[in-house]
């Protein structure tokens, strides 16, 4: 069904080409490695952003993810050459 | 028990429902300008979400559908993203959620419309001032003459670094609508969100360039990571019954 490149619908059932062009979109410069990457976005993405308050199921906003994200930059760190 | 109406929220957008007829999941609710960017999501999902091991990928995995979901809307709209996890009860919450927040929401993302997210990293990893010079072949006073100069060396370097880094980080405040500045692990010198309109990401660049060979002679790197939606720019609290 998803053949007809309507963004949305490809992404999040998608076939992993739109995947990689999604990803693709970010510089992967040299020297940053894939933990890295992932601390780029799960800092944005899970540390950032507006903040719903109130009527929500469910807010992650406020749970503390520090542990991860202190994991993650080690592995960064511990993974960039040179 | 029903949970069949949870809907994981991920930006706010303009209301255009005609850009997202063709799109089964996940949708657009719209109120009056501004529309949510929402899809049903079984809640077992989020189960023990703190206790994830991103190192295994499950939350990486997470947070990557998140992104492109932003990313998605915001190849072609602006976008306000909701922080990662934001579960809603129903399409009655979304709307009440658009309500609720309209006018900080709409200025919001009116604030960041035409504008995209680049994240500038310079790192610079210098010598250990404790590393010593060979000293064969060296009198006493040729070896601390040698380190002394090394020393110096390493010094100047820092200050080099430092201060390019410094011009580099001015020059792109002056093309920038804002920035924001990141942790800062070990060896990073600078970690910064910028907030680019879309016309003046060719100057951006190239002081990026610019400045990139200046700290690279000077012994550090410089990375660029983008373009991001602008996730960085849009620390607000929306709804109701906010206390504080």
């Amino acid at each position: 069904m998803a053949d007809t490149g309507t963004a949305i619908g490809d992404l999040l059932t998608g076939g992993p080409g739109s995947a990689d062009d999604l990803l693709a979109e970010v510089f992967r410069p040299a020297g940053t490695n894939a933990a890295e990457a992932i601390v780029d976005l799960l800092d944005r993405v899970v540390h950032r952003g507006a903040v719903v308050t109130g009527d929500v199921v469910i807010s992650l906003a406020g749970i503390d993810l520090v542990r991860l994200d202190l994991r993650l930059l080690l592995l960064g760190i511990e993974g960039t050459p040179g | 028990m029903s949970t069949g109406n949870w809907l994981c929220a991920y930006a706010i957008t303009r209301n255009r429902p005609a850009a997202w007829d063709a799109v089964p999941a996940p949708r657009l609710i719209g109120y009056r300008e501004l529309g949510v960017v929402v899809s049903e999501v079984a809640p077992a999902r989020f189960d023990r979400i703190d206790a994830l091991d991103p190192v295994d990928g499950t939350l990486a995995e997470l947070a990557r559908e998140h992104d492109a979901v932003v990313r998605a809307v915001f190849r072609s709209e602006p976008v306000l993203p909701l922080r990662f996890g934001t579960v809603l009860d129903g399409e009655d919450a979304a709307r009440r959620l658009l309500v609720a927040g309209y006018d900080q929401a709409r200025d919001c993302l009116d604030e960041v419309a035409g504008h995209r997210e680049w994240g500038i990293r310079i790192r610079h990893a210098e010598p250990a001032a404790t590393s010593r010079p060979d000293a064969a072949g060296l009198t006493g006073t040729q070896y601390l003459v040698r380190r002394r100069e090394r020393l110096k060396a390493i010094q100047r370097a820092r200050e080099d670094v430092v201060g390019a880094a410094d011009r580099l980080e001015e020059a792109l405040r002056r093309q920038a609508a804002d920035s924001v500045g990141r942790a800062r692990p070990h060896g990073v010198l600078v970690n910064t969100a910028y907030l680019v309109e879309t016309g003046r990401e060719a100057e951006f660049h190239a002081e990026v360039e610019w400045f990139a060979r200046e700290l690279r002679a000077a012994g550090a790197t410089v990375e660029t990571s983008g373009p991001w939606p602008p996730y960085s720019f849009t620390d607000v609290k929306l709804g109701a019954a906010a206390d504080g």
